[in-house]
């Protein structure tokens, strides 16, 4: 595992909990909360998938402390 | 300062000190508060080491003093309520009281999913009400020291020292139930329809009905369960939403996790075992639903509200700040 906290936005993990591609059960409230509301936003065509990537990184590198059991089950290792 | 509620003369001392406070209580106590760096909104439900309570003569006060690096109080209206998530500090905490069926909290609950900026830093809260007999007949107030307000909300933006982070965690004593799939065609707080399996309802009706007017809806963000408390506007006939429904969302009539709501509570309080609690509060449907006028939470105190902040705002639900040293 690198010594980045969160992994990198190149990982196409980032997309895939975005378009639903990965069903997993959040634990970290911010993160429930931002993810159904980019999801939202990019199905209303508000928002691209770039930015959505941009704006769930973003939140996810200010509480990484917070999502990193969710991250081991999804991402594994970075 | 000591976990426990206070009466007005330890209050007005702890104001006359300076402290930076956080105040919920009846209206006629904290009319009777001295001016100073403090805010709040009258809530006469509290929860004391004995359990919850009806009360006149008692505060909730929280104190930040020692957590803030600095701090700021603004007062928004319906019309600029959308820049208290701009208006944060960088590493900041957002702590806000807003009147019920103000114009501002109406603005708040249908606006704050899409704020800039919304989920980066930790915005808590609570609505602020009346005794359950004066709804619809007396106003909720919220404070800024000695300023009173019916239709406004006041904002305390705390910064956070740099070590320092924040996050709102929730719990929440319901889950959806198997029952019907419930819709919007719009977002809104008084719908007169919605949609039962697709099927166009009458709200008001179908929660007639059923005679499950306690029982909130619940929709599912991502794994949180969110609700939404349904009150009989029964002059009208009609349903009003404490918090607002959003078209493209799906609902469910919600069912109890466990009876005892101090045993989901402490499970889930689990989750966060090792982090200090910084601020909380608990939906006044939760008092009544769960039986808690005298019944203690080991371990708190605080203020049973009429709906809670945890970013946007929530119904039914305990909503907790979290602060933790950055790793």
């Amino acid at each position: 595992m690198s010594n980045q906290l969160i992994p990198p936005k190149s990982r196409e993990e980032w997309q895939k909990m975005i378009n639903g591609e990965i069903q997993h059960k959040y634990r970290n409230f911010a993160l429930q909360m931002k993810l159904t509301q980019i999801r939202r936003e990019v199905s209303e065509n508000k928002m691209t998938m770039d930015e959505a990537v941009d704006s769930i990184y973003q939140l996810c590198a200010k509480y990484a402390a917070a999502v990193k059991g969710d991250f081991k089950q999804i991402f594994i290792s970075w | 300062m000591e976990n426990k509620l206070h009466t007005l003369s330890q209050a007005i001392e702890l104001i006359k000190e300076g402290r930076l406070l956080v105040i919920a209580g009846s209206d006629e106590l904290l009319s009777q508060l001295p001016n100073g760096n403090w805010i709040g909104g009258s809530n006469p439900y509290l929860l004391d080491i004995d359990g919850g309570k009806l009360s006149a003569d008692l505060l909730y006060l929280k104190d930040f003093s020692t957590l803030a690096e600095d701090s700021k109080v603004i007062i928004y209206d319906e019309a600029s309520i959308d820049r208290i998530t701009t208006d944060s500090y960088e590493n900041g905490v957002i702590i806000t009281v807003l009147p019920f069926f103000a114009p501002v909290h109406k603005a708040f609950g249908l606006k704050s999913p899409e704020f800039q900026n919304q989920y980066i830093n930790p915005m808590i809260g609570w609505v602020s009400g009346t005794p359950w007999n004066d709804v619809g007949r007396v106003s909720p107030t919220v404070y800024h020291g000695i300023k009173r307000f019916t239709d406004k909300a006041v904002t305390l933006h705390l910064k956070l020292r740099e070590n320092l982070v924040g996050r709102v965690e929730i719990i929440n004593a319901y889950e959806q139930g198997d029952g019907d799939e419930i819709t919007f065609e719009q977002d809104g707080f008084d719908n007169l329809e919605c949609l039962v399996n697709k099927r166009k309802t009458n709200i008001y009706e179908y929660m007639q009905q059923r005679n499950t007017w306690s029982t909130p809806f619940v929709a599912s963000y991502s794994g949180a369960n969110i609700n939404v408390g349904v009150l009989p506007d029964n002059e009208n006939k009609r349903a009003l939403f404490a918090a607002p429904v959003f078209k493209n969302t799906i609902y469910k009539l919600a069912r109890k996790i466990d009876e005892d709501y101090v045993k989901v509570f402490s499970q889930e309080l689990l989750r966060n075992k090792n982090s200090d609690i910084g601020y909380s509060c608990s939906c006044l449907f939760n008092y009544f639903n769960f039986g808690l006028n005298g019944k203690p939470i080991p371990g708190f105190t605080g203020v049973f509200t009429f709906g809670e902040v945890g970013y946007i705002l929530l119904n039914v639900t305990f909503t907790y700040l979290i602060i933790e040293e950055r790793r």
